[in-house]
């Protein structure tokens, strides 16, 4: 029977790396995690793990898992140390040291039974394995009592080297301690550098000791079966959990909501108040959380309005959050209720190389590569495309891509500067800009019929590249 | 807690002269200057080691009254007893030596362990501990020969009035004359005496993950070895040789150079740290005392000049109700002063009840020489020494601090202002600091504007002494100042023919 997983990947790795590219997800997250969340975990096991999620976010469960975490770690490290051993007393001793650590992995897991399905089922099957080895305290015991006789001895050095087991009541080192004792004097605490064994002592112990070394190893015989590796896949699949709970943290010191969205059966993606976290790589100090209006009524968006507005920033915190839901995740935001689709693809401007049709080519390529892969199950994001040619054909194209979807059901956010896709009567989102000259950037997106104005001139102003600063510069020229 | 000759309760820095001891007060940064200590003392030692030691202990006054008790009983002790300072002077100055010698030898060692790509060889880690136990036996062997100078010069027993002393002799002799003592002399002397061809045998303790983690070295008493083919030349550790026929002796084998050097290294290694230890625990505890006798030494030569010139000293007793009370005080820069063929003037501060004198005079009438005096018997008295008087009772000031009217420091770096901004500036920055408690020395002060000016500001900051219970006093020519005090607040005084400063009634 195989040990229960703490995380068990869905069937079909869906999101494209390029997405986590896109969405910054890389920069956040390690590849490990990565990995894990390019397979949507599935509606089942996507509330398990929300609801060891839910545990690791209080104190006290965070607290048991990350000492069991601990456990684990030791576990694993004396696991190493004996499987890489090949002397053969100092094999004994790690054997020992490790089935040791195994009994008390066993304990710790076997205790978390009250920590959501997947522990609970793990709980169920370490305690069992535990009541397999009725006799494993009482063999531990023997064993150490074994290796402590095994493991005193004395050498002695001059031409030759000799090992005996007489017993030494008082060694230099307990003079010296008691006569600084008597002085009021204090030794230090260093005990020295350890010292690992040779072949040549090796031998020298266990001919010193055969009958110990037959007892030890006779204790052992009911123990040589254990699969010990296997907890060890215990470790990277927390590391997960770890992982994203790191980015909670960091919302947490910023004061960022974190929910669990609720799983929806109407395909939809409805979230108040979402945060785009990639922020966090830039170190902002304030980021402003928008809704989602993703429905089967409108399940498509175009969003336009001014340079530097939030509409990239908007787009990533749709398309990360979307992500994390469906690995199981926290999301960052107030609440929200997602279907959870099976597909996450993005189109993101790229360097691209230019084979035969040259840049907009391959672009029409890769869009309509990336149709090929949607369904009513998938979530699309684009990021001005088509922005590599003129108005109007860059408008067609925008438009043709958007029915392609459309036709598909796929649901998603087409970010543009083409106003005119308007016409093609999609829902549309916009960026809300203060109504004074200065056109103050909000950051905020709301569902309207959209404005006709990037409000490129101020960023123009700002750098002295707008129209009155241009003529200011020729004068002084 | 080390012992400490300054400090009844011992001291927990590195060092007493940088300490950081509870009660200490605080100079202002060109106090010492002001006063002209570092001139006087000047005349008094002319060593400098020494001197700057004294400078330093004068330059953190202890607030303490028991911290200035326990250093007058010990300066007067050892004043009767001049012999037994110069004996023990001179053992500390040998003692002090060692652990200097110590220090630089350990570092170099280290260097050269640290240096060794493949760390410290056996044989170097034996140097090693030999090293460290010649040293804490010398150490061990300095303290019996204090020990010895308390007995020998009758000094440090029961009826001795000095704190410092009896401890210092207690100590010392509690150690050398324990069995112990004797006992760790001897496990140095056996550590001395490893050969090149000793034998050496430790005792083992594998660890959980089967490494040695316990490896010491042990007595070849304890052994049994059996091997009728083999007699080794020498036992090193040895007073009992047993050969007995045995099964629990094997002989090992396939035993490379690396893991032999490094079973003999770890013990050797911590043997010589653990020693290493030992002796700097006794250098930390006892040694630094042999800076601090610099200070008595500073401390005796003053006193043999007063006594060489007639003048009397006293060691003033601390004065509960804040007032002062001082008879026939002198300046010890006029006593001091080669050049000074006249008799140094005394004057009297007592009984008065105001926190801040003013004292006017006529130009070279006493005034200066005056708040010197009074300054450098604030400090001296805080350090625990007499004052060139004939009685005295003395607050304990929380500061001592002082403002003197200055040369300009126009081309001193970062200097923007003028005269009287540099005075105004230089007084803010004291200001600053104040605690309540301080006693600060004004030297014309605000001379250098329009008097009237002057005299008003220094009015105001005058006042705000008295308000914070800061005692001050005044040497000036703002007239103006006068008549806008009442009694009760500051005291008026004025110089006489003579150099006599005398208060006015």
């Amino acid at each position: 029977m195989p040990i229960p997983s703490l995380l068990t990947l869905g069937q079909r790795q869906s999101i494209p790396y390029q997405t986590f590219d896109d969405l910054q997800l890389r920069r956040l997250l390690d590849d490990k995690t990565i990995r894990i969340l390019s397979y949507p975990a599935g509606r089942e096991e996507l509330l398990a793990r929300q609801e060891l999620f839910c545990v690791l976010r209080s104190e006290a469960g965070l607290s048991r898992i990350k000492d069991t975490f601990s456990v684990l770690k030791e576990y694993e490290r004396a696991v190493r140390l004996w499987r890489s051993t090949s002397i053969e007393v100092e094999k004994r001793f790690l054997f020992a040291a490790a089935l040791m650590q195994y009994r008390t992995l066993c304990k710790t897991l076997a205790s978390l039974s009250d920590c959501g399905i997947k522990l609970s089922a793990a709980a169920s099957y370490w305690k069992a394995a535990l009541e397999a080895l009725p006799n494993l305290d009482a063999d531990l015991a023997a064993m150490q009592q074994a290796l402590s006789v095994i493991g005193t001895f004395n050498l002695s050095f001059s031409e030759r080297a000799y090992m005996t087991r007489d017993a030494v009541p008082e060694t230099v080192y307990d003079e010296l301690a008691a006569c600084a004792e008597a002085l009021g004097l204090e030794m230090s605490d260093r005990r020295g550098a350890r010292i690992r064994l040779n072949d040549g002592l090796s031998h020298a112990i266990a001919e010193l000791h055969p009958e110990e070394i037959a007892r030890f190893d006779a204790l052992t015989t009911p123990y040589t079966d254990i699969a010990f590796d296997a907890p060890v896949a215990y470790i990277e699949e927390l590391n997960f959990y770890f992982a994203i709970l790191a980015l909670c943290d960091k919302a947490d010191e910023m004061a960022i909501p974190v929910c669990f969205p609720t799983p929806s059966d109407k395909r939809q993606y409805l979230a108040h108040n979402v945060y785009d976290i990639s922020l966090f790589l830039k170190n902002a100090q304030r980021i402003v959380p928008n809704d989602t209006y993703f429905s089967e009524d409108a399940p498509f968006h175009f969003i336009t309005g001014a340079n530097g507005g939030g509409k990239t920033t908007y787009l990533r915190a749709c398309g990360i959050n979307l992500i994390l839901f469906l690995g199981g995740c926290p999301v960052f935001a107030e609440s929200a209720s997602i279907y959870p689709y099976t597909s996450v693809c993005s189109h993101f401007p790229a360097d691209e190389r230019f084979s035969s049709g040259g840049r907009l080519q391959e672009e029409k390529q890769r869009v309509d590569y990336l149709l090929t892969l949607c369904d009513a199950d998938t979530f699309i994001v684009f990021n001005e495309t088509y922005s590599g040619t003129d108005d109007k054909l860059g408008c067609e194209m925008t438009l043709e891509t958007a029915g392609g979807i459309r036709e598909r059901g796929t649901h998603g956010l087409f970010v543009t500067h083409f106003h005119e896709v308007r016409a093609g009567g999609y829902p549309m989102l916009n960026t809300v800009t203060e109504e004074d000259e200065n056109h103050v950037r909000t950051f905020r997106i709301v569902r309207d019929l959209g404005i006709s104005s990037s409000f490129a001139d101020d960023i123009l102003r700002k750098y002295r590249l707008d129209a009155a600063s241009l003529s200011e510069r020729r004068g002084n020229a | 807690m080390k012992l400490s000759f300054l400090y009844p309760d011992g001291i927990t820095t590195k060092s007493a002269l940088n300490a950081n001891e509870p009660n200490l007060g605080r100079i202002g940064p060109r106090t010492l200057y002001h006063l002209s200590l570092d001139r006087t003392f000047a005349e008094i030692c002319d060593d400098d080691v020494p001197r700057s030691v004294f400078l330093k202990v004068l330059s953190i006054p202890s607030t303490d009254p028991a911290v200035i008790t326990y250093r007058q009983q010990l300066l007067a002790a050892l004043a009767a007893s001049p012999d037994f300072f110069a004996e023990l002077q001179n053992l500390y100055g040998r003692f002090k030596g060692l652990w200097d010698s110590h220090d630089r030898e350990r570092q170099a060692m280290m260097r050269h362990i640290h240096n060794s790509t493949a760390g410290a060889s056996a044989q170097t880690l034996k140097s090693l501990l030999q090293a460290n136990a010649l040293t804490l036996k010398r150490c061990l062997a300095f303290l019996r020969g204090i020990s010895d100078l308390f007995d020998e010069f009758r000094v440090g027993g029961e009826d001795c009035r000095s704190t410092a002393l009896k401890r210092l002799a207690r100590e010392v002799g509690e150690i050398s004359k324990s069995a112990a003592f004797d006992k760790l002399n001897a496990l140095c002397s056996r550590f001395e005496d490893m050969g090149i061809d000793a034998i050496y045998d430790f005792h083992a303790t594998l660890g959980e993950t089967g490494q040695i983690e316990i490896c010491r070295m042990i007595d070849h008493k304890y052994l049994h070895i059996t091997d009728p083919d083999f007699q080794p030349r020498r036992r090193w550790f040895s007073r009992r040789v047993e050969e007995e026929t045995t099964s629990d002796c094997v002989r090992i084998h396939m035993i490379e150079d690396t893991t032999y050097d490094k079973l003999m290294s770890v013990p050797l290694q911590l043997l010589a740290e653990q020693i290493d230890t030992l002796s700097d625990q006794l250098f930390e505890h006892f040694c630094h005392i042999a800076d601090e006798l610099a200070f008595y030494d500073v401390a005796l030569r003053y006193l043999r000049i007063c006594r060489e010139k007639g003048i009397r000293v006293t060691y003033p007793s601390v004065a509960h109700d804040q007032d002062y009370d001082i008879s026939s005080l002198r300046d010890l820069a006029l006593i001091t002063d080669e050049n000074q063929k006249d008799p140094v003037i005394p004057n009297n501060i007592s009984g008065e009840t105001v926190r801040g004198m003013i004292v006017f005079g006529e130009n070279n009438s006493g005034k200066t020489v005056f708040l010197r005096s009074l300054g450098t018997a604030q400090l001296l008295a805080q350090a625990g020494l007499p004052i060139p008087a004939d009685g005295a009772k003395m607050p304990v000031c929380s500061q001592i601090m002082t403002q003197f009217s200055e040369a300009e420091k126009e081309f001193e770096r970062g200097n923007d202002a003028g005269r009287f901004e540099q005075e105004v500036r230089e007084l803010a920055s004291v200001i600053d600091d104040l605690d309540d408690g301080a006693l600060i020395l004004l030297n014309e002060t605000f001379q250098t504007t329009a008097y009237e000016e002057g005299a008003e500001g220094l009015y105001h900051i005058l006042n705000y002494f008295s308000a914070r219970k800061i005692r001050f006093l005044l040497v000036s020519h703002l007239h103006q100042l006068e008549g806008r005090f009442d009694g009760r607040e500051v005291g008026i005084y004025r110089t006489q023919p003579g150099y006599k400063v005398c208060a006015e009634r």
